[in-house]
């Protein structure tokens, strides 16, 4: 799992995780201000913000966070990640709450950092790196409900697989890449944050998201989708 | 310590600006309300494990109460959501 970054050397991965750290955070931004990019280019989105989807964002955050830190006891690189299954969830609520699910993984991380020891400017990444997780599945599946051989096909591309080629890969270089640039005030060292931090989040994330996401979604889909609670059917896009 | 403060003043920002939007009745006031309310819950939990000892010099101590009690809060915040998670499918399936 570390090969890949010992072998390219932190300056490739910097500049690779330099590019996916801009077009992350212009993501988070449309995102968060109503717009999002479809083929079309960027089109508005019709989130209302209301009641329903903001208690979405709190109680996905609520489930996300205490989910995290209910293993923060289990150091892997201490003071900066720890053994999380609790990351199935992320994609998950992507999947089936849209953007309210994705900020509430985010803020839900911020939260877990907080109870666990690992809060610092460098969660500033995790915020919008675990974002990330749950908007890449969100965005890129077309069909959430993990009850088809393509919807399977298109989670495991877009979601994760083995050791997570797109969502897994872009937070890991996302926080990564934030990390290396602030090395001078968090003190995590670069040899560390790219032969190290970089390949545990990947794989951290890979395992819990190949395995039990995939059976949390199944089983979860139907019962949100009938209550009326999947994005879907609660979101439109600006013609 | 800096940095402790650049956080919490973000959380403070996000806040008022969701304040300032519903006193502009402007759509969207709840989500910021909401999450720098989330933001500084989490600024204030960083404070109280701080002033308990929790933290080491790198994320829990391992001697102190910190990694029991963060356990023990983790499943409780998990099993709250859960709880409001199943009201709150049970209130809209009536």
């Amino acid at each position: 799992m570390t090969q890949p970054f010992v072998v390219l050397g932190r300056d490739f991965w910097f500049a690779v995780a330099g590019i996916l750290w801009i077009v992350g955070t212009v993501i988070f931004a449309l995102e968060i201000s109503g717009r999002t990019i479809t083929r079309r280019g960027i089109v508005k989105v019709d989130l209302r913000w209301d009641a329903v989807d903001v208690s979405v964002t709190a109680l996905t955050a609520a489930l996300y966070g205490g989910a995290l830190a209910a293993t923060g006891g289990i150091p892997i690189i201490p003071g900066f990640t720890w053994v999380r299954p609790g990351n199935a969830l992320a994609p998950l609520f992507g999947m089936l709450f849209g953007v309210p699910g994705a900020l509430g993984v985010a803020i839900g991380n911020f939260i877990a950092d907080a109870l666990t020891g690992y809060l610092s400017i460098g969660s500033i990444g995790g915020f919008i790196g675990n974002f990330i997780i749950a908007w890449v599945p969100y965005k890129f599946m077309r069909d959430h409900s993990l009850r088809s051989p393509r919807s399977l096909i298109e989670y495991y591309i877009w979601g994760d697989i083995w050791g997570g080629v797109i969502s897994s890969i872009w937070c890991s270089l996302y926080i990564s890449w934030w990390l290396d640039l602030l090395e001078p005030v968090i003190g995590l060292p670069r040899a560390l944050v790219w032969g190290w931090f970089a390949p545990w989040v990947i794989f951290n994330n890979a395992v819990v998201t190949t395995t039990l996401t995939p059976i949390l979604g199944y089983l979860l889909y139907q019962p949100i989708k009938m209550r009326g609670l999947y994005w879907k059917d609660r979101i439109r896009f600006a013609s | 310590m800096v940095y402790d403060i650049v956080l919490t003043a973000i959380g403070v920002i996000v806040l008022l600006a969701g304040l300032a939007m519903f006193a502009m009745k402007k759509s969207g006031w709840m989500l910021a309300v909401a999450v720098g309310a989330l933001w500084l819950l989490a600024m204030g939990i960083y404070a109280a494990y701080r002033a308990s000892g929790f933290y080491g010099p790198v994320g829990l101590a391992a001697g102190s109460a910190g990694p029991l009690v963060t356990t023990i809060i983790g499943f409780l915040i998990f099993f709250l959501g859960v709880g409001a998670f199943l009201y709150i499918m049970r209130k809209r399936r009536g």
